[in-house]
């Protein structure tokens, strides 16, 4: 059992069985997919994981074996945090070599020079920033100015906007995360361009 | 299996220090399990982290709390990456004029059209307005001219006025100068300051200017704020005086009274300072009342 669950590896058929299980519907079950898959990125990313990708999708790949064994899951976030928890409990033993390997990469990061990694981070924020919609690059800008002087103006912001202030903090939250992923984009590709 | 039935939802307190790493097991399973189950918890949290590496970015984390987010959020390349993007973020937004909240709640109107399912039909909300301005303009003339369509008179062609000839150089009056356009407003980084035992600068905190920032204002809260004037000063560690202030005194604030010194940011570079504040007492001497380490850094 323990050699064939070693070599289980997932496969096509096993994703789609996986997604079936999932929701009915394939769109709808893609998003369930994703949305269960980011929590477990930042499960592990809170735990102190440092390669939290790999994790959630080993995690995934578990509850996606399982099912296709035929087990029966009723609720699966929280199937899948069961089987993260066990995870992690079992990369404490793997933390050590680990941080070893970053402990070298992160040297290596430090004796490289600066070939304008800030500029051109600062460059793709700007380009970023420009792609907001209107409505939300106003929202963003009111919200961490108003962030910066008097906490009081958000709630201030929150009750012009007729919305709850944890629900401005989540939707700030939502257009910043929009953000980091362009500007990572945006970095990688000028990054390659380097190369 | 986990229980269906939700526990109860964290306060931001709780949220910070499971972020932090600061709570026992079982008060983590008891998170963790919440922000499976429920997606908008999920989303709180993910906000009290932004809100955090804001914190940190600003120099507001001190002690413990700084110790802890940077043992664990400097401690992957990707976490690092994520404080890096919040540095630039900050810095970008602090040379941005402000917008008001009045603009920012025009932007209500849209989240209203938005839940109504109307938007997805229409144009994009940089157009939708002119468009129905034009729209409204054009139902009101069409109405008013099915309305008048009998009694409207012809327009008549009025004679043209002959253009004024152009006055000859003695009739000529110097141009006004032309109004200066108003000079920016300047921008102020404000950092709240909290005294220490000792003027050990191992635990300071760090501040972070912004470019561009025309001044540094600092606020003081101290524990003591009866006396009826104050004087600041700041030195380097090795006992410089860089800048002093007299005549201070509290002010109302959140926090009750707190002493506010405003420096120009010029007169500021990066580096470690000792802020002493003294208390004037009845007998017209000053006694020293705290003391402020902290460290500057200016991008």
């Amino acid at each position: 059992m323990a050699a064939q669950k070693k070599d289980w590896v997932l496969t096509r058929e096993s994703f789609e069985g996986l997604l079936v299980g999932l929701d009915k519907d394939r769109e709808r079950a893609a998003k369930k997919y994703e949305e269960t898959r980011q929590r477990l990125l930042k499960f592990f990313e809170w735990s102190g994981c440092t390669l939290p990708e790999d994790y959630a999708d080993e995690t995934l790949n578990r509850a996606a074996r399982r099912i296709q064994e035929g087990e029966r899951i009723e609720n699966f976030n929280s199937y899948c945090y069961g089987i993260a928890r066990m995870l992690l409990k079992e990369s404490f033993r793997k933390k050590q070599r680990e941080q070893e390997v970053l402990d070298q990469l992160s040297s290596s990061m430090e004796n490289t020079p600066d070939s304008g990694e800030t500029e051109a981070r600062s460059r793709c924020l700007e380009e970023c920033m420009q792609k907001l919609a209107p409505e939300s690059h106003r929202v963003f800008s009111a919200y961490y100015q108003a962030e910066g002087v008097k906490k009081a103006e958000r709630s201030n912001l929150a009750e012009r906007l007729g919305i709850p202030m944890n629900a401005l903090r989540i939707r700030i939250h939502r257009i910043r995360a929009g953000l980091e992923e362009c500007v990572r984009g945006c970095f990688e590709r000028w990054a390659a361009d380097l190369k | 299996m986990v229980d269906p039935v939700l526990p109860e939802i964290p306060n931001d307190d709780v949220m910070i220090r499971y972020l932090l790493g600061e709570l026992s097991e079982q008060e983590r399973t008891r998170i963790e399990e919440n922000y499976f189950l429920d997606p908008g918890v999920f989303e709180h949290l993910c906000a009290v982290e932004d809100e955090l590496i804001d914190a940190y970015v600003r120099g507001e984390l001190g002690g413990a709390q700084r110790e802890h987010f940077e043992q664990l959020f400097l401690a992957s390349p990707q976490r690092r990456t994520r404080v890096e993007f919040a540095r630039s973020l900050l810095e970008r937004l602090s040379r941005q004029p402000a917008a008001t909240t009045k603009e920012a709640a025009r932007s209500r109107i849209v989240t209203w059209w938005e839940s109504a399912g109307v938007i997805s039909r229409l144009p994009k909300p940089a157009l939708l307005w002119p468009l129905a301005a034009v729209a409204l303009a054009l139902v009101i003339v069409v109405g008013w001219r099915l309305a008048h369509k009998e009694t409207m008179p012809r327009i008549q062609v009025q004679e043209r006025t002959p253009l004024k000839p152009p006055p000859t150089q003695a009739q000529q009056q110097p141009m006004p100068s032309p109004t200066p356009p108003p000079r920016p407003a300047p921008k102020i980084a404000t950092f709240l300051l909290t005294p220490v035992l000792t003027r050990d600068l191992g635990g300071a905190k760090t501040f972070m200017i912004p470019s561009g920032v025309d001044w540094v204002q600092f606020r003081l809260d101290p524990e003591a704020a009866d006396y009826k004037s104050y004087r600041a000063v700041l030195r380097t560690p090795e006992g410089r005086e860089i800048w002093s202030g007299r005549d201070l005194t509290p002010q109302a604030s959140t926090s009750g009274k707190s002493i506010f010194l405003k420096l120009p940011a010029s007169t500021l570079t990066s580096g470690d300072y000792i802020l002493t504040l003294s208390g004037l007492n009845a007998e017209g001497k000053f006694e020293d009342v705290n003391d402020y380490s902290f460290r500057l850094a200016k991008r």
